[in-house]
C-alpha cells in the first residue's frame, strides 16, 4: 500500500507548478525590492544634486550664511625636505552654510581670503 | 510523456530549469539596476564634493596671492617667515637644478611639495577632511641661469640675479578623500637692482587656472 503511495505519480505536476510559481514569485518581489531600492537611491543622489545647484547659486548670490574667523596659517616644506623654511601669515577663514527652505539639509562651503 | 513514437522523453524539471532562468534574468536586471543607481548617487557626492575643493582651492590660492604680489621688496625689508622669502629661499636654493627647462627636456619638473596649515594643525583636521597643499616648481632658461651661476662665483647679489626673469607655478590642490581640485597660479619672478648687496624681488600674476 506504501510502496503504491509512494511510487503513485499523481499530482506531481501541480506540485511542481505550485514550487515554480513560489520561485517566480521570489524572484518578482526581488526584482520588485531592488527597483525600490534603486528608486530611492536614484531619489537621494537628485536631492543631493538639487541641494548643491541651490547651495552655489546662494554662495554666489550672496545668501548663505557666513562665519568669519581670523586664523593663522603656516606654509612649510612637506616632511623629509628644507623643514627650517617656513612662511605664516593671518587670514580669513570663512564657512558659508546653506540651509534648504525645510531646514533639514545643510550644505557647506570653505572660503579663505586674505587679511585687509 | 509519450513521443510520437512511443519513444519516452523525460520532461521532469523543464518547467523548474525555467523557472531558475527567469529568476536568473531577474537577479541580473535587479543587480544592474542596483548599480546604476549607486554609480548615479556616487557621481552626485562627488560633484558635490568637487565644489567645496574648487571653492578652497581658488580661494586658497588668491589668499596667498595677496601674500606674494605686494610689490617688489628688498630682502633686507622681507620679512623672514613671509611667503615671499619663503618662495624666494626655494628658488635660490634649489640652484640651477630646481629650474625646469621648457627647451632643454620634456620630463615632468620635480615640484616641492607644502604642507598648508590653520592654527598649528593641518587644514583637513578643521574643515572635516579637506586638506589643502600646495606645489611649486619655476621654469627658465637653465643654461642663462647656470651660467649666471657661474659667473657669480660666491657674490650673493650675483646668486639671486641669476633668478630674474624665471616663472613660478604654483598649484594649490584641495583634496577629500578620492577627490580634488587644482588650481594653477602663475607668476613673473623679477629680481632688479642691488643698493647695499640687496636686489628687489618681486612677483607679478601672469594668470591662474
Amino acid at each position: 500500500m506504501v510502496r503504491r503511495i509512494l511510487k503513485s505519480q499523481a499530482g506531481t505536476s501541480i506540485v511542481s507548478v505550485i514550487a515554480a510559481f513560489v520561485i517566480l514569485m521570489i524572484g518578482i518581489s526581488m526584482m520588485t525590492t531592488a527597483i525600490m531600492v534603486s528608486q530611492n537611491i536614484s531619489n537621494n543622489s537628485l536631492k543631493i544634486r538639487q541641494l548643491t545647484e541651490e547651495a552655489l547659486a546662494a554662495y554666489y548670490m550672496g545668501e548663505c550664511a557666513e562665519e568669519s574667523q581670523e586664523m593663522n596659517f603656516t606654509i612649510q616644506p612637506a616632511e623629509g625636505t628644507q623643514a627650517a623654511v617656513y612662511a605664516q601669515f593671518k587670514g580669513i577663514f570663512t564657512t558659508y552654510t546653506y540651509t534648504t527652505t525645510s531646514g533639514t539639509e545643510r550644505f557647506l562651503l570653505y572660503h579663505f581670503a586674505a587679511e585687509e | 510523456m509519450s513521443g510520437p513514437k512511443g519513444k519516452q522523453i523525460n520532461n521532469k524539471g523543464a518547467a523548474m530549469i525555467l523557472v531558475l532562468c527567469i529568476m536568473m534574468v531577474f537577479l541580473a536586471l535587479s543587480l544592474s539596476i542596483l548599480l546604476a543607481a549607486s554609480v548615479m548617487q556616487g557621481t552626485a557626492r562627488k560633484a558635490a564634493v568637487s565644489e567645496r575643493c574648487k571653492s578652497a582651492a581658488f580661494s586658497y590660492s588668491e589668499m596667498v596671492e595677496r601674500q606674494l604680489v605686494v610689490g617688489a621688496e628688498v630682502i633686507s625689508s622681507m620679512e623672514a617667515d613671509s611667503v615671499k622669502s619663503l618662495f624666494r629661499t626655494l628658488i635660490v636654493d634649489g640652484g640651477a637644478a630646481g629650474v625646469y627647462d621648457p627647451e632643454e627636456t620634456a620630463d615632468v619638473p620635480e615640484k616641492i611639495t607644502l604642507a598648508c596649515g590653520m592654527e598649528g594643525e593641518s587644514i583637513g583636521q578643521t574643515l572635516n577632511g579637506y586638506n589643502i597643499q600646495m606645489q611649486v616648481y619655476w621654469e627658465g632658461d637653465g643654461k642663462e641661469i647656470e651660467n649666471a651661476l657661474n659667473a657669480a662665483g660666491s657674490d650673493p647679489l650675483e646668486i639671486e640675479q641669476a633668478y630674474r626673469d624665471i616663472r613660478l607655478y604654483v598649484d594649490v590642490i584641495c583634496v577629500k578623500a578620492s577627490e580634488s581640485y587644482r588650481v594653477r597660479s602663475e607668476y613673473a619672478v623679477t629680481v632688479v637692482g642691488g643698493v647695499n648687496g640687496n636686489p628687489e624681488w618681486g612677483f607679478t600674476l601672469g594668470g591662474r587656472y
